[in-house]
């Protein structure tokens, strides 16, 4: 208790006087009363300001009393204790106390020798002097957060019994620290790898001494291939003769892929891909829904439904090892090592084209056309091909092909279409669109909704019933796999969009694959929709445009000639699709007809305008070696299908055109080569049977038009091609070969009926 | 007779560009019989570099006509190409519209073109595009004025109007006192 002064005067006062004080105060401690008014004094105190010194503590005041008898004996008879009452001084003892700076061995950590875990150890703090406090605050202090080491925790370095010695004294074992470490490491492990977890501890505890790393005793990699294989193929069997037991195996098989030889890697897999195909059932494995699991089950089923879980498992694992092996490839160095990416791709391939119909087949296609994605054919390349053609060429439901054209697209338009041709040729191969028509929504008779009197009416029960039987009646026809013809024509309609739309935006996007896009339209050109066949042709005018500008300027065109032919053969084909007929409107392409004309003259030059693997002629033999595209139409053929489509189909003609084009095949069959002049004289007969206006053509006694023919004008209304004569039949009798010579002189005959 | 000036001559090809567009040039280059243009009392004439020499010897009140006449300037300055022009527009014409036979009769009395009598059209005809007017047989009849464009054509009705009437051959007849 501080004694209690009235004013916060500094005057010195009489000890006797200050003992009077205190004795007071002593009194007071008990008085209960006295207490409130001091506590109401402070609260004073507090608010007044008024005995709170400047840094000091503030004090309560209370009111002086005289000093009674009983205080004056205490006093004395505590005298020797109370000395240092003399010494005290009021103010210092309401003066705030201001702590020193703060020791510094507070910073210090302590260091590993020093052994502060004894319970004595704090007693070195106790030396005070000249010690800063002033870090008071409630936050940890350094000291605090050191942890606790006290060296008897720290004996237990080994999980190991002590271990009774001769002598009877228990003696606790201490391991090594590698050992420990070892231990630390084969946890770390994946189950999987059981077997080579058997190998580690076994080599473990033969070893005593310490050796850091552990190796297997080294045998010849020939022996160690041959113990593989022997042990792979026992697997094999094992797992053939009793899958349900032996589920397990395939775990010792997938460890054998982790050894560091490759031969052991590949055979492996191979191993793994053989007892694939053997065991995978004809039925795709439904995942297990929870209530099923929950549900009571009959041994038998119990046993069959767990068995093909772990199945599955195991096949997600192969699954899961291919696609690391094909995400590793950009960093196989050596050709033997490459050599397991060639069998990983073998295994993909020969799963896609055999189990089309189980699980995971959608992320095996997606690692074949992953794999197919990539600038540069890697190995095995064909194979894959292979396999993807054969499951496009062979899916009669649709549903593989839809996944397969979705996973192409995708990729596809990922790589901007910038990708190898081959692939891109892929589509060519389905074979699902091929006994497609296209379906005329008009003439569907539109289904009015019953009105609701019309319908029957149902009691409840009935209709409950009725929606019950449906829902059996659902699940049976699954469990019949009938291909229905519905579930086809839907696929087929998905597959058709995403072809399609794969190819606009091919040539949306002006890429290098043009002439693959407009071939693969102009297979599907019966199928094209009307209302897609509006944009289509913008697009193919725009690429004839951008050509036709070039072409003014004189600059070369971008597109080649086969390009173009594409172009205008598939304009061509689009417009005389049964579909357009809806229309009645007869469109005039003079934009792509004027393209095809410009196309013929440069055509003709071209020593391989009919080039395909039938056309008996030497190769040259300086020229690169192409691969010959079987079903890609050679040039003259689109040729004549243009000049087909344009002057037999379609209803009229005119003069002007009819008369130049004729003309510019009769100059170009002079320059082809034999195949292709033969069908361009079959096809001038043609024309000049069919329109009697050619025959002025033939003869020069009848004098009309208007001046001279220029053969050199791009567009066949401006060359004047009235006037042109065909003389080329009589250079053509006198041709090499006896067959053209022979058809040049029954065109002649037919001009001059 | 005047050669045209140059605010004449842009008007003149704007009018022409409407309908054979950029194909003016053959009309003037042509390498084997030059022609030019020529202006004689607001009307514009087509004639060879050799007849127009000739003509340059005839006083201009005496003056009737050279060459072929295109069109005339109205008082504000418009130029309107009449019917004659129809051989050389007909040969470069750009767009180009095909009537069927029963269409042919009305088409020249002055009617305009309904998608009924369309036989065929050039493919993306826009709209108010010059167009020329055909039979099926070639031969032209007329020129005028698209009303819709050939991708809107696939959606009207029969009796819509696809082609404004601007001249037929049948004005030949009619018109015969004003013509020239």
């Amino acid at each position: 208790m501080a004694p209690k002064k009235g004013s916060g005067s500094t005057k010195p006062k009489v000890a006797s006087s200050k003992i009077k004080n205190i004795k007071e105060s002593s009194k007071q401690k008990k008085n209960a009363s006295e207490k409130k008014q001091l506590r109401r004094n402070n609260k004073q105190d507090d608010k007044g300001n008024g005995t709170k010194g400047k840094k000091g503590v503030p004090v309560p005041e209370t009111p002086e009393r005289e000093l009674t008898e009983e205080d004056f004996a205490m006093l004395d008879e505590n005298s020797t204790s109370l000395q240092f009452l003399a010494k005290v001084k009021p103010d210092e003892l309401t003066k705030k106390v201001e702590k020193g700076p703060r020791p510094e061995i507070y910073d210090q950590r302590p260091s590993k020798e020093d052994d502060i875990s004894s319970d004595e150890g704090f007693d070195s703090y106790d030396s005070d002097e000249g010690i800063d406090y002033s870090n008071d605050s409630d936050q940890e202090q350094d000291y605090e957060l050191r942890p606790r080491s006290i060296s008897s925790w720290n004996t237990a370095d080994s999980n190991r019994l002590p271990i009774k010695t001769k002598e009877g004294h228990l003696h606790a074992v201490k391991e090594d620290a590698t050992e420990a470490k070892e231990q630390d490491d084969q946890e770390e492990i994946e189950s999987e790898d059981s077997s080579e977890e058997k190998e580690e501890e076994r080599a473990s505890e033969d070893d005593t001494s310490n050796v850091p790393s552990v190796e297997e005793p080294q045998i010849p990699p020939r022996q160690q291939i041959q113990l593989d294989k022997e042990e792979l193929a026992s697997f094999a069997q094992k797992l053939l003769e009793e899958p349900e037991e032996s589920l397990h195996v395939f775990k010792s098989i997938f460890g054998k892929f982790q050894s560091p030889l490759i031969t052991t890697k590949k055979l492996s897999l191979l191993t793994a891909l053989a007892v694939f195909q053997d065991l995978i059932p004809g039925y795709r494995i439904r995942p297990l829904s929870d209530e099923e699991e929950s549900t009571k089950l009959s041994k038998e089923v119990a046993q069959r439904w767990s068995y093909e879980q772990t199945f599955l498992k195991h096949y997600m694992r192969f699954i899961e090892i291919l696609e690391f092996i094909f995400k590793s490839y950009p960093s196989l160095e050596n050709d033997v090592q490459k050599s397991l990416y060639e069998v990983a791709v073998r295994c993909v391939s020969r799963l896609i084209e055999h189990v089309p119909h189980f699980n995971y087949h959608d992320k095996l296609l997606t690692l074949a056309v992953q794999q197919l994605s990539h600038k540069s054919k890697r190995n095995n390349f064909d194979m894959l091909m292979k396999s993807l053609g054969t499951i496009l060429k062979e899916d009669n439901l649709g549903r593989v092909s839809l996944d397969c054209v979705k996973l192409l697209s995708k990729m596809f338009k990922h790589r901007n279409y910038d990708v190898l041709p081959d692939v891109y040729d892929l589509f060519l191969n389905i074979q699902i669109l091929s006994d497609m028509e296209l379906k005329d929504s008009s003439n569907e008779p539109t289904k009015l909704k019953k009105r609701k009197q019309d319908r029957p009416h149902l009691t409840k029960k009935a209709r409950k019933t009725l929606k019950e039987t449906k829902e059996i009646e659902k699940e049976m026809k699954e469990a019949d796999a009938v291909i229905s013809a519905e579930d086809r024509e839907r696929f087929q309609a998905e597959v058709l969009k995403m072809v399609f739309l794969t190819y606009f935006k091919t040539l949306q996007a002006r890429s290098k694959l043009l002439g693959n896009a407009l071939e693969g339209l102009a297979r599907l050109s019966r199928l094209i929709n009307v209302e897609f066949f509006g944009d289509l042709l913008q697009v193919l005018r725009e690429l004839v445009l951008d050509d036709n500008m070039l072409l003014a300027e004189g600059k070369p065109a971008v597109q080649t000639t086969r390009e173009a032919l594409l172009t205008v053969s598939t304009a061509f084909e689009i417009t005389s699709a049964p579909g357009v007929n809806k229309l009645n409107l007869d469109l005039d392409l003079s934009i792509f007809i004027q393209r095809l004309y410009r196309l013929i003259l440069p055509f003709s030059l071209n020593p391989d305008a009919d080039l395909t693997y039938k056309v008996n002629r030497l190769r040259d033999p300086d020229a690169p070696t192409k691969k010959t595209v079987v079903n890609a139409s050679t040039q003259m053929e689109m040729i004549l299908k243009c000049y087909q489509s344009f002057f037999f189909k379609s209803k009229s003609v005119s003069p002007a055109r009819l008369a130049a084009f004729s003309k510019r095949l009769a100059i170009s069959s002079l320059q082809l080569p034999e195949h292709s002049t033969m069908a361009a004289i079959a096809l001038l007969t043609r024309l000049v049977s069919r329109y009697t206006k050619l025959h002025r053509m033939f003869t020069s006694e009848e004098q009309i038009g208007d001046g001279i023919y220029q053969p050199f004008v791009e567009d066949p209304e401006l060359c004047k091609s009235s006037t042109a004569m065909l003389y080329e039949t009589f250079l053509l009798k006198n041709h090499y070969s006896p067959t053209i010579s022979r058809s040049a002189n029954g065109l002649f005959k037919v001009s001059t009926e | 007779m005047r050669p045209l000036t140059h605010e004449e001559t842009k008007t003149f090809f704007e009018k022409l560009a409407q309908y054979i567009g950029k194909n003016i040039t053959h009309l003037i280059d042509r390498p084997d019989d030059p022609h030019c243009f020529r202006l004689q009392k607001d009307r514009v004439y087509y004639v060879s570099e050799k007849a127009m020499k000739l003509a340059t010897s005839v006083a201009r009140t005496n003056l009737m006509s050279l060459g072929i006449c295109f069109g005339k300037f109205t008082k504000s300055n418009k130029f309107r190409l009449h019917i004659t022009s129809l051989d050389y527009i007909a040969q470069y014409a750009r767009y180009k519209i095909w009537v069927k036979a029963n269409g042919e009769m009305p088409f020249l009395y002055g009617n305009h073109v309904l998608k009924a009598h369309v036989g065929r059209i050039t493919d993306d005809t826009p709209q108010h595009q010059g167009v020329i007017v055909y039979s099926m047989n070639d031969t032209p009849l007329g020129f005028g004025v698209t009303a819709r464009s050939t991708v809107e054509l696939t959606r009207l009705d029969p009796t819509t109007i696809v082609g404004f009437h601007q001249a037929d051959v049948g004005e030949y007849l009619r018109d015969e006192d004003t013509l020239f």
